[in-house]
């Protein structure tokens, strides 16, 4: 309902102080061609979305890897790094706020002991997205990783125990074996999280605010801003037809690719 | 083949008008306002809900509000709802018509939105009406600039809640060991004055440079000092033709300035600050001055938690150019929802006139040590030394209740859209992605297309 909702707005001229439906044709979708903003906000969502959901993806299933690993204490590892998904995001956002900030942040403090210069974390027009792809990563990667976790944890031992009989590395036990066997469980994983990246707006509302300038606008953030700080709710509306479109983009390949590997 | 895709764009365009139909119905929906004339109405209801934001300025309000109960009967239910929530609640609420609150505090700028949702009750028949209407009331006693703000097309909506302003908040020790013997007259001087206070330990000033925070908030207040007053309503930086004034000379001088100062004198990082990181740099001694709303004194100078003692405030008098108007204030007021009972709304204007009396507001100031509660110029005058109090803080509130700008921020959606651009060329500014002339002067062709696309200029 709300994505059918949001559809039939996008044709109207629905604002917050005129609160009228009135039927605007494309008027919506022509704005999106000459808002000066609307290409670099698409670009920086999906540097975003890239840069975001294949770490978090490689990380994520390393520490898999690890965590599934028969050792000591191998509990207390799985434990804590669920930890970050147990923090609310927006208090997650809040700590990432104070550890980054420039001045009095404990990361530049601990780069200024080590001698390092100091970084301009959240304000900087380079570093700016890179520092909320490290904080998304920090709540994305174990999300993966409890995932596939649970795919390699459900896994039978013998083909492993084959490989290596058959002289095969543990690198190629890793790569020939036990990724594809997992490759429906990390699929889904990445699916699960490039949703999730697409609609992040918590650490972009608390980090930079978009800014500086629109670096790290995101498409989600910019309904936002549109809907609720505008009150332009029909273009907003538009707005969120075109993330729905920019999201099955990616989510199109990934199934195709995930489908392909399977035949 | 092709019926199928046929038969499938019939259903999507079927779905499009159902949904365009379902929310013309749901905009159309009446209010659910009944019952008699609050003009007439002597019936008050037993109880109340506030919804107001979750901030210690309300705190104190809720802690006063026995007194009211007790001198009135009616019981208040204060519901606090965390100021980033707030306002996007309040629209779903009252795009809704929902009557399950009855009083609620928000900016006034956002007087026409409520009006336009049918979210805001006309104050004037309830103050005519003697029998709820306290005989000691002295409507006349509320500041002009901020009733402006609460008025559309002539009729009251709301009435203010508390006072802001810009506020300059300066360490006086800092200032002593750069030779600076006091608080700057002019903005030429706060440049000046924020370059010589800069050196290793400290940074000279302190200004919001976050989009969001928004960074704006702080650039309007400076540009009313520059840009001469305009009285047709349109704003601080738009000409009677509602055309942007960003690339006239003063615009630019400005946009200068705030380089200078947010680039060099200016914490680094302050490009990512709001308003809690400037607070912070100022109690703990990291700058030497901060420019920001007037709200944050009690922060300030209550000392708990602060490094610094001896903050100086002051209001930077008004230029030749505007003498009477360059106060940017975004206050808050009181509204009634007019979505309830005539008897719930009756109970709430009883509370509006406690809220806005003399005696609340006196013992905000002497009690609370909240002088952001006062709103009526008459209290702070009054008032010269309140124990507790920085007298240069009561001085500077008093100036900035006399010029307030009652016309500094048009609230449209379009002119909030407007605003955009100019919070992007201040970020690009601070961070280097353009020079200054350049930033205002995208930001002028960007707003002058948002207009001319809202019809608003041709």
């Amino acid at each position: 309902m709300p994505l059918a909702a949001a559809f039939g707005l996008s044709f109207t001229g629905y604002t917050s102080t005129n609160p009228v439906a009135s039927w605007v044709g494309l008027r919506n979708y022509r704005l999106l061609f000459s808002d000066p903003y609307v290409p670099g906000v698409l670009i920086t969502t999906a540097l975003f979305a890239a840069a975001a959901v294949v770490s978090e993806a490689v990380i994520g299933t390393v520490l898999a890897l690890l965590l599934a690993r028969k050792m000591r204490g191998v509990s207390i590892y799985r434990v804590l790094y669920l930890i970050p998904l147990m923090v609310a995001g927006i208090a997650a956002a809040v700590s990432w706020k104070a550890l980054l900030n420039t001045s009095a942040g404990w990361v530049n403090s601990i780069i200024h002991v080590v001698g390092i210069p100091q970084a301009n974390w959240l304000a900087s027009p380079t570093l700016a997205l890179p520092s909320i792809v490290i904080a998304d990563i920090w709540t994305g990667a174990p999300v993966v990783a409890v995932l596939v976790l649970a795919g390699l944890l459900s896994m039978p031992e013998d083909p492993i125990e084959a490989a290596r009989i058959d002289g095969a590395s543990q690198l190629q036990v890793v790569r020939f074996v036990i990724l594809p066997a997992v490759r429906p469980v990390l699929g889904f994983a990445i699916i699960f999280r490039t949703v999730d990246v697409f609609r992040q707006f918590g650490l972009i509302q608390i980090l930079t605010g978009g800014g500086p300038g629109v670096k790290t606008t995101t498409l989600n953030y910019y309904i936002y801003q549109n809907v609720f700080t505008y009150g332009n709710i029909s273009y907003g509306s538009t707005l969120a037809v075109l993330l729905v479109v920019a999201m099955a983009i990616p989510l199109g390949l990934i199934y195709l690719i995930t489908r392909r590997r399977e035949i | 083949m092709r019926s199928v895709r046929s038969r499938k764009r019939c259903v999507a365009a079927a779905l499009a008008v159902a949904c365009v139909a379902l929310a013309a119905c749901s905009s159309s929906g009446s209010s659910a306002s009944s019952g008699s004339s609050p003009s007439t109405s002597t019936t008050v209801a037993k109880s109340i809900t506030v919804w107001t934001a979750a901030d210690p300025l309300y705190v104190y309000q809720q802690s006063q509000l026995k007194a009211f109960t007790k001198s009135t009967g009616i019981k208040v239910n204060f519901d606090q709802i965390p100021e980033a929530s707030i306002l996007t609640k309040l629209q779903a609420a009252q795009t809704a018509h929902d009557s399950s609150f009855d009083f609620y505090e928000v900016p006034e700028s956002l007087t026409p939105q409520y009006v336009s949702l049918k979210g805001a009750e006309p104050i004037k028949p309830f103050l005519d009406n003697t029998s709820l209407t306290p005989s000691n009331y002295d409507f006349a006693g509320l500041p002009s600039g901020s009733m402006t703000q609460c008025t559309v097309n002539g009729t009251l909506y709301c009435v203010p809640t508390f006072s802001t302003g810009p506020l300059l908040y300066y360490n006086k020790q800092m200032f002593a060991q750069a030779g600076i013997s006091g608080p700057p007259q002019t903005m030429a001087a706060l440049v000046t004055d924020a370059g010589k206070l800069t050196n290793s330990s400290h940074a000279g000033i302190c200004l919001r440079g976050s989009n969001t925070a928004p960074n704006s908030f702080p650039g309007q207040m400076m540009l009313l000092y520059y840009l001469t007053y305009q009285a047709n309503g349109q704003g601080i930086w738009l000409n009677s033709n509602y055309e942007p004034r960003l690339t006239e000379p003063a615009a630019l001088q400005f946009a200068n300035n705030y380089a200078t100062l947010m680039t060099k004198d200016a914490p680094k990082g302050v490009g990512a600050y709001g308003y809690p990181e400037c607070l912070a740099a100022m109690t703990s001694g990291k700058v030497a001055m901060w420019l920001d709303d007037s709200a944050a004194a009690s922060y300030v100078f209550d000392g708990q938690g602060s490094a610094v003692k001896n903050v100086g405030y002051a209001s930077i008098p008004c230029p030749p150019t505007n003498p009477s108007y360059c106060q940017l204030s975004a206050p808050w007021g009181m509204f009634i929802n007019p979505n309830v009972s005539a008897a719930d709304q009756a109970a709430a204007y009883k509370l509006l006139t406690f809220l806005s009396g003399t005696a609340f507001q006196q013992g905000a100031l002497t009690n609370g040590k909240i002088p952001a509660l006062v709103t009526r110029p008459s209290v702070l005058s009054s008032a010269s030394s309140v124990k507790g109090i920085p007298s240069d803080l009561l001085t500077s509130l008093g100036y900035i209740q006399t010029h307030i700008d009652p016309n500094a921020i048009p609230a449209t959606p379009v002119f909030n859209q407007a605003q955009q651009p100019l919070n992007v060329a201040l970020s690009d500014i601070i961070s280097g992605q353009s020079s200054p002339d350049s930033a205002f002067k995208t930001a002028q062709s960007q707003i002058t297309a948002i207009l001319k696309q809202n019809g608003v200029i041709k």
